[in-house]
């Protein structure tokens, strides 16, 4: 199958390409009850033949609801878990195709969860230098960790603290020194300032961005936040119960949304602004990844779905602005 | 501004300390802001900044050490913050309804909601079982849950969040109260969920009449549906001003970076302006103004003399720049 380019950057080198990925999850019951209740074991295909590229030095955003396989996507390609299906592949990587060791990082949502409480903040940057042998002995250590230190905003002398010292955007910031000091060229931030207030969020984007620019990073940025998404990413995601509906260049997926989903999420972000018109309702919820509706999983919720989107699976279709969509709407011209 | 009949809500110079000596460091310092029926307020700010604390304040849920150490509390024009603790059971519920963050742990897992439903009913007016369950299906239908009959015999893990969220409003709803607190009603939801919970309050304040306090940290969840907001930092309130007013022409100096700091989908900024620094904790926030070591406009005095909320132009603000 062909890989989808992002729209803006079909120009640069792909630096991350992942095609058809899928990852399942066995949510059955313990055995003996499924004897008993005469149940079969329940499946969850958290994420269901998800293609995408990343051009190098370039960041594209993951959007979507709760339960959307986000966080799963982020954790294939961290290596956190194996894929069932699909490749991911890193350009410029080992002959075998795996990725050197500390080439991606990663940074978690929750600082207070991430960072273990026992370890003083110089150790927990310093561990990953000693372990991929970026620094031979303690005192190189504590030299490169005191410059990571500055690199995220913090003093040298901060290293001698414990996590529970600082407040979540000063740990954030550690849990960032932690993951580029095995100098990642591929840095993966999962929802990483929703734990945080909006003055300290505004700092960590900053820095993320900073980093990003200084040491050429190549980024998957996952935010459920799209006014995140929009100042972060160069093209950006949308996924809905383990696919990606719509992939395009940040521009043309803000201003010129397809995909209905894409335009309800738009719709219906909290924004800044008084408007006089009551937000359109939205109807219903996200149905259980469990038992996904046949068909394109967003047709009960869709204003536009036909009999077609109820029986037939959307496969994404390529669009002349380089990003591509997945809806039968879409491609039929039915939409306004 | 005239003030024709005694406000709703009434809180006039609340304080409340982390212990009762009136040297043990503030919590919550002078609080003074007062609602009108039918109205929705938010009170907003970032964590620690005495948000969730002063809607417990108001229903008297503080635990040890925090203490009441000053102010008062005025209900309908009736003080209720010196009531004893019987009279003030009474209040909650029945003239003070509460919705809580997270909608999993508001509810009882172990029993149906319609069991919960009735016994809050009952608690509140004198009805019997056939009545309780009829004000029950109404009150699920008046919050949007399908077939509301047959939902009544379901357990609240049968829902799901935005679901149990619009049974914890029917729950809060059940004693017909004057005023409702919606602690982080919608921070627990989807956006897309959030959506239909921010409507859903703002329908039913307006169909009773009830009085909304929304406590959030999310500017974007109250822009469209509160009439005025009141801004805390470090326990103080720093401005309270009409929604437009907060949205187009903040004062303070802290809620303008705070806007400015929000980035939105299809503002082209490459930076975001971002304010240096964290919230003073407890305990450790300095003389004056707090906001002063963080503030772009700080002046002379600032770190030395407390500003306090004063009235211009409709706009309450408590800073010596403005």
């Amino acid at each position: 199958m062909t890989v989808p380019q992002a729209a803006s950057d079909s120009g640069h080198d792909q630096h991350v390409i992942v095609s058809g990925l899928v990852r399942t999850f066995d949510a059955s019951q313990p055995w003996l009850v499924r004897v008993i209740g005469r149940q079969g074991r329940r499946i969850v295909r958290a994420v269901d033949d998800l293609s995408f590229s990343i051009a190098r030095g370039k960041t594209l955003g993951l959007v979507g609801e709760s339960g959307c396989g986000k966080s799963t996507v982020a954790r294939c390609l961290a290596g956190l878990l194996s894929p069932d299906a699909g490749s991911i592949r890193i350009a410029g990587a080992t002959a075998s195709g795996t990725p050197a060791r500390g080439e991606i990082q990663m940074v978690f949502q929750d600082p207070y969860s991430s960072l273990n409480p026992r370890w003083r903040v110089r150790e927990a940057v310093g561990d990953s230098l000693l372990a991929f042998g970026l620094a031979s002995n303690r005192s190189q250590m504590g030299e490169q960790v005191a410059k990571l230190l500055i690199d995220v905003g913090l003093a040298p002398e901060d290293g001698a603290h414990y996590p529970h010292e600082f407040s979540g955007g000063q740990r954030q910031r550690v849990a960032i020194a932690r993951a580029i000091a095995s100098e990642p060229s591929i840095l993966i931030a999962d929802e990483p300032t929703s734990a945080l207030d909006v003055s300290v969020q505004a700092q960590i984007l900053n820095l993320l961005r900073d980093l990003q620019a200084a040491r050429g990073l190549t980024c998957l940025f996952i935010s459920h936040d799209l006014g995140v998404v929009d100042h972060m990413a160069d093209t950006v995601g949308v996924m809905y119960l383990g696919r990606l509906v719509e992939l395009r260049g940040k521009e043309d997926l803000f201003e010129r949304p397809l995909h209905p989903y894409t335009r309800m999420l738009i719709e219906t972000a909290p924004r800044l602004r008084r408007s006089n018109q009551q937000r359109s309702a939205v109807r219903g919820e996200v149905p259980s990844p469990l038992a996904p509706p046949p068909g394109c999983a967003f047709h009960p919720r869709c204003p536009l779905a036909n009999d077609r989107c109820r029986r037939e699976r959307p496969e994404p279709i390529a669009l002349p602005d380089g990003g591509n969509v997945a809806c039968h709407a879409v491609e039929e011209g039915r939409l306004d | 501004m005239d003030r024709p009949a005694a406000p709703l809500l009434d809180l006039r110079a609340l304080t409340v300390r982390l212990g009762r000596s009136d040297r043990s460091p503030s919590v919550l310092d002078q609080i003074t802001l007062s609602l009108q029926a039918g109205e929705i307020m938010g009170l907003v700010g970032e964590s620690g900044a005495g948000k969730s604390m002063t809607g417990a304040a108001i229903i008297d849920l503080l635990e040890a050490p925090l203490t009441k150490t000053g102010g008062e509390i005025w209900l309908n024009g009736d003080r209720i913050d010196d009531l004893p603790e019987s009279a003030k059971r009474k209040l909650r519920g029945a003239k003070i309804g509460m919705i809580f963050q997270d909608p999993a742990t508001s509810l009882n897992p172990v029993l149906t909601i319609g069991h919960q439903l009735t016994e809050t009913i009952r608690q509140h007016a004198d009805l019997d079982r056939r009545q309780a369950h009829d004000k029950a299906v109404d009150l699920l239908a008046d919050v949007g849950i399908p077939s509301p009959a047959e939902r009544l015999g379901s357990y609240p893990h049968e829902f799901s969040g935005g679901m149990r969220q619009r049974v914890v409003i029917a729950l809060a709803l059940a004693g017909n109260p004057d005023l409702i607190i919606a602690d982080e009603p919608t921070t627990a939801l989807d956006v897309s969920i959030q959506a239909q919970i921010i409507t859903l309050l703002k329908d039913v304040a307006a169909e009773r009449g009830a009085g909304v306090l929304l406590i959030t940290h999310d500017l974007g969840v109250i822009a469209e549906i509160a009439d005025r907001v009141a801004v805390m930092y470090a326990g103080r309130i720093v401005e309270i001003a009409p929604m437009a007013d907060i949205l187009d022409a903040p004062r303070h100096p802290y809620t303008k970076a705070l806007m400015r700091s929000i980035p939105l989908v299809g503002d082209r900024r490459e930076r975001l302006p971002q304010i240096q620094g964290a919230m003073p904790r407890v305990g450790a926030r300095p003389p004056g103004c707090a906001f002063h070591p963080r503030c772009p406009s700080r002046l002379d005095r600032c770190d030395q003399d407390r500003p306090d909320l004063e009235t211009k132009d409709g706009v309450r603000v408590a800073c010596w720049a403005v």
